[in-house]
């Protein structure tokens, strides 16, 4: 249609449509007009009044026929229609409130559930980063400063830049004396122009600021160093005060690093794998890596790099294999392989199987939901069989009908939706408060127009799932036959429909209930497998000291005083300390060398290092197995020996005592140890996975004390002691920070907490779904002995025994259940897989648990077809028959 | 329904928007004009003109207003709009075209 014509078209439909009586009025009015006329010209023509009346009218086919053609040409019929259908559905639903509520309820749960679900899928999986062209960002690993260099030029020609990023805990003294403690990251200069970074105040850095930083942490950042703060730090400590830039950072005892720019609003460290406090941080140093070939294997950054516009991934890794390769000629001992992964796929790499898992099960109880309610429209249909059929034998259209159920169905996903994103709004916050901490950007979990468009089409695609099945149905009654007076067969189509639809309903919910079931299994195993040591009664925290790079003798020396202060204390059995204690976050791995009696095996093996104080094993009560643990005299430089857990021991020597062997280890000056005992595994990274091989070496190993993790063990209630701790250690050194302080049963309790999430969240999502099966399995059950309760009454009055209308009513109850339990099993042993990587010492397609779901469901099918069972078998047959 | 199926689709609409061209009219006289022009060749009823008026002026080629008539009382007289002018020249076009194509071939000399 051109433009101009709206001009005329636009106002005439508007027209038609508000001013509708008018235009009646006028049409009739013409009509009229036109059937005078021809009636009074046919009179003068000597026609009697009767006959030119009725030849005018049978002229126009009917006045009222006449309108209706005239109306549906100014295409006012569709929208009128539909506001009526509208209009008629709202009173259908009105007169049947229970109908209506449970309908709208029934989907809200499913539509408020998914939605939740998907708003945290949205933010976690779906929203780029928020960095400049984000899908172009890898992460490299991690590298030393010699790879920086080495990696940084051979990569020219795949990578646009290449950076490195670090994030340690930073103790910046206030102007009062205490510590502040922050989170810090030293990044090369190139960092945020690599990442799209834009600086709010003041500059980025250049050249000049590059100054080396210490890889230990508790280093202090060495005089000369350049600062960016976090906006957020920014306007925390210093108001956003714009006269701080160029003024140096507090330091105790010597020069801070100078502030030379502000960050924008919001820039975060997303991918978690860079940041191991676990924290955004508040400043940002910029670091010097120094081309060091003597420490080729001291890692110091992870690496960050921007793929070259249009460069695939796979080239990008070619290229960096090749260099490895090239590497690995000239420096023998340099073994490790960076993978390139999308920065985006490795911050989410830990959660997506579970959010996808969690997505599935969620559209499964959306599913059911639709299924129920298609069941419930489906028995209201059968219910409705007269009504329809008188208006399909008046001539009420096929698609009239149709039109009319998709109306009621479109009204019931409606209010449903809204309902549901209501539901989902709490949905959300109870959600996030029990989100496990390894999910990324829950901070941006918001109901946002992403989140109501799914919901909008959710509830369109459950109205479409539940509305059209009835709306078939309904649009062809078996008129005759109803109209006569009988009912359908009690095994007619729609039975037959309604039959389906509760089958497919139990399938799905049985899938759902194997999913909880597997959860079950494993969270059962998380709670009594053997982490390799006990973590009741053992409180841990961290003690830190920012140390000046000359001052690093004393470091030995000190840990030992804490040791000796904190065994000494009240109700304390022991006290040890690590570089990292199981659970706090993941041990640093080396590559060893054991020698091989067989020249042809290949000598290097990757393993986990921990570096621990002597008392270690005891405090943790990790049981010895072989040989001796470490002692006091062992924790000194030059003491060469080592205690190695069960799995590197059954690795590395097969079939003999590893007792007095040597293992090679990737230190300059200290070739090798001498394994002196064997100690069970520990599980480090968490208890649901059982880890690397683990060699232990003392804490001074390496000539400076380097332990940060503290562990006591007590009888009593671990934290009971805080404060004596906290004294203590007060007592001993005023610059000693105490943080992260908690009992162990807290850090087991949040590496349980995915488990415990997903088992609460598909549980939850099972029990919904088993409910809601029973219910539409009662449902059908309970239709069809209203609809045969002549039948029954027959059956009775010719002698059959209630017991046996029981076991006839149940008989096809537990059919349907058995036939979608059979379905449901054959689709849980294909879709059950996606869950593996959340599951814990159970296999996904675990036989005991399918068993053990299968007969639990069936159980519930039982009881679901026992109440409408009983009111069959409770019907008095004289009643009964006076029934049709 | 009265759909004036000997009718080539279309023709209605180019005979009454021809007809509404000359002067504005009123559904019964245009009814008249119609059964006096094309006699008992083109039978339109009285069912299926003011359906056809209804839509011709949905389309904006054609509009209505209210007048008194000759018999003196009120009727909706039509007139043509000027995209109705614009159609009626493009469909009086086609229609030469097509008629003079339908001509054409029916001259044509059997072998």
């Amino acid at each position: 249609m051109r433009p101009d014509q709206w001009l005329y078209t636009i106002p005439l439909r508007l027209r038609s449509l508000v001013r509708s009586n008018r235009v009646e009025q006028e049409l009739d009015d013409e009509l009229r007009f036109h059937l005078e006329v021809q009636i009074r010209e046919s009179i003068a023509r000597g026609m009697d009044a009767r006959e030119a009346r009725r030849r005018a009218m049978a002229a126009l086919d009917g006045l009222e026929r006449c309108k209706e053609e005239c109306r549906d040409m100014r295409h006012v019929n569709v929208v009128e229609h539909l506001i009526k259908d509208f209009a008629y559905a709202c009173r259908t639903l009105r007169k049947s409130p229970l109908f209506a509520l449970t309908a709208a309820g029934t989907i809200a749960l499913g539509i408020g559930a998914s939605t939740a679900i998907f708003s945290v899928t949205d933010a976690v999986l779906l929203r780029p980063l928020p960095y400049r062209n984000p899908e172009r960002l890898v992460l490299a690993g991690t590298f030393s400063n010699a790879d920086y260099f080495d990696f940084r030029n051979g990569t020219r020609h795949v990578f646009e830049d290449m950076g490195g990023v670090s994030v340690s805990r930073a103790f910046v003294p206030r102007e009062d004396g205490s510590a502040e403690q922050l989170s810090k990251a030293l990044v090369t200069i190139n960092f945020f122009r690599l990442m799209g970074a834009s600086i709010a105040l003041g500059r980025d850095f250049t050249e000049a600021d590059a100054v080396p930083q210490p890889a230990d942490p508790q280093v202090l950042i060495p005089p000369g160093s350049a600062a960016i703060l976090s906006y957020e730090y920014w306007q925390r400590r210093y108001g956003g005060d714009a006269a701080i830039l160029g003024r140096e950072m507090l330091s105790s005892g010597q020069r801070g690093p100078r502030m030379v720019g502000v960050l924008a609003p919001g820039f975060k460290l997303l991918a978690t794998a860079l940041n191991n406090t676990g924290a955004d941080p508040d400043f940002w140093v910029a670091n010097n890596l120094g081309y060091d070939n003597q420490h080729r294997n001291l890692l110091t950054a992870g690496a960050v790099a921007r793929l070259k516009a249009g460069m695939s991934l796979e080239r990008a890794q070619q290229q960096v294999d090749a260099l490895v390769a090239t590497l690995r000629k000239s420096y023998p001992t340099f073994d490790r392989p960076f993978r390139l992964e999308p920065m985006h796929r490795r911050m989410v790499a830990e959660v997506r199987p579970a959010l996808l898992a969690l997505m599935g099960a969620v559209m499964f109880l959306l599913l059911i939901a639709c299924a129920n309610v298609a069941n419930l429209l489906l028995v209201r249909a059968s219910l409705r069989e007269r009504e329809l059929a008188v208006r399909a034998a008046l001539g009420g259209g096929r698609w009239r009908l149709i039109r009319q159920m998709l109306v009621e169905a479109l009204l019931l996903a409606g209010a449903g939706t809204l309902l549901g994103v209501v539901l989902a709004r709490f949905g959300i916050r109870e959600l996030l408060a029990i989100a496990p901490a390894n999910v990324p950007r829950l901070d941006s979990v918001t109901i946002d127009w992403h989140v109501l468009l799914f919901a909008a089409a959710a509830g369109l695609g459950a109205a479409a799932i539940f509305g059209v099945t009835p709306a078939w149905r309904a649009s062809r009654p078996e008129v005759a036959q109803v109209l006569r007076g009988g009912r359908t067969a009690a095994w007619g189509a729609g039975t037959l429909l309604r039959n389906s639809v509760v089958v497919a309903e139990v399938a799905l919910s049985f899938v759902l209930l194997i999913g909880s079931g597997l959860m079950l299994r494993s969270f059962i195993e998380l709670l009594r497998v053997d982490p390799g040591y006990d973590p009741h009664g053992v409180l841990t925290f961290m003690i830190t000291r920012q140390w000046e790079l000359t001052r690093q003798q004393g470091r030995l020396a000190l840990l030992r005083e804490i040791q000796t202060g904190l065994r000494t204390l009240p109700g304390v059995e022991n006290a040890t300390a690590a570089l990292a204690l199981p659970l706090s976050h993941g041990p640093s791995s080396i590559s060893l060398t054991i020698p091989r009696q067989r020249p042809s095996e290949p000598g290097a093996e990757g393993a986990d290092f921990g570096q621990v104080m002597p008392g270690y094993f005891e405090t943790l009560r990790t049981p010895l197995v072989a040989g001796r643990t470490f002692t006091e005299e062992d924790n000194a430089p030059g003491r060469r020996v080592g205690v190695i857990d069960e799995l590197l021991a059954a690795k590395a020597f097969p079939g003999e005592s590893p007792i007095g062997k040597r293992i090679r280890v990737p230190w300059p000056d200290i070739p090798w140890v001498e394994v002196i005992g064997v100690v069970r595994h520990q599980r480090a990274y968490s208890l649901a996975g059982p880890g690397r091989e683990t060699i232990y070496l003392l804490d001074g190993f390496s000539g400076i004390g380097v332990s940060r993790h503290w562990a006591i063990r007590t009888a009593g209630d671990p934290g009971k002691l805080a404060a004596a701790v906290r004294a203590e250690i007060a007592g001993i050194d005023k610059q000693l920070v105490i943080t992260r302080m908690q009992p162990m049963d807290a850090m087991v309790d949040r590496d349980q907490a995915k488990t415990r999430f997903a088992l609460l969240l598909i549980g939850t999502f099972a029990a919904i779904a088993v409910v809601l099966a029973s219910v539409g399995l009662y449902g059908v059950l309970a239709t069809v002995v209203r609809q045969r309760t002549a039948e029954i009454g027959v059956r009775m009055a010719l002698g059959a025994a209630p017991a046996g209308i029981f076991r006839l009513v149940v008989g096809q109850g537990l059919r349907l259940g058995a036939a979608g339990i059979a379905i449901g099993l054959l689709a849980a042993l294909e879709l059950t897989r996606v869950m593996t990587s959340m599951l814990v010492g159970v296999r996904a397609t675990d036989p005991a648990t399918f068993a053990a779901m299968a007969v639990l469901f069936f159980f519930i099918a039982a009881a679901a077809s026992c109440l409408p069972a009983r009111r069959a078998a409770g019907l008095d047959p004289t009643v009964a028959l006076r029934e049709e | 329904m009265s759909k004036p199926s000997d009718l080539v689709q279309g023709t209605l609409d180019i005979l009454l928007l021809k007809m509404l061209a000359l002067e504005p009219l009123h559904g019964w006289a245009i009814s008249q004009r119609l059964k006096l022009v094309s006699g008992n060749i083109l039978q339109v009823s009285d069912g299926s003109l003011y359906p056809a008026l209804h839509k011709l002026e949905q389309e904006g080629w054609i509009q209505a207003e209210w007048k008194t008539s000759e018999l003196g009382r009120r009727a909706k007289f039509y007139s043509l709009t000027r995209l109705g002018r614009g159609q009626l020249a493009k469909q009086a076009a086609d229609w030469e075209r097509l008629s003079g194509a339908i001509s054409h071939v029916m001259r044509l000399k059997e072998a």
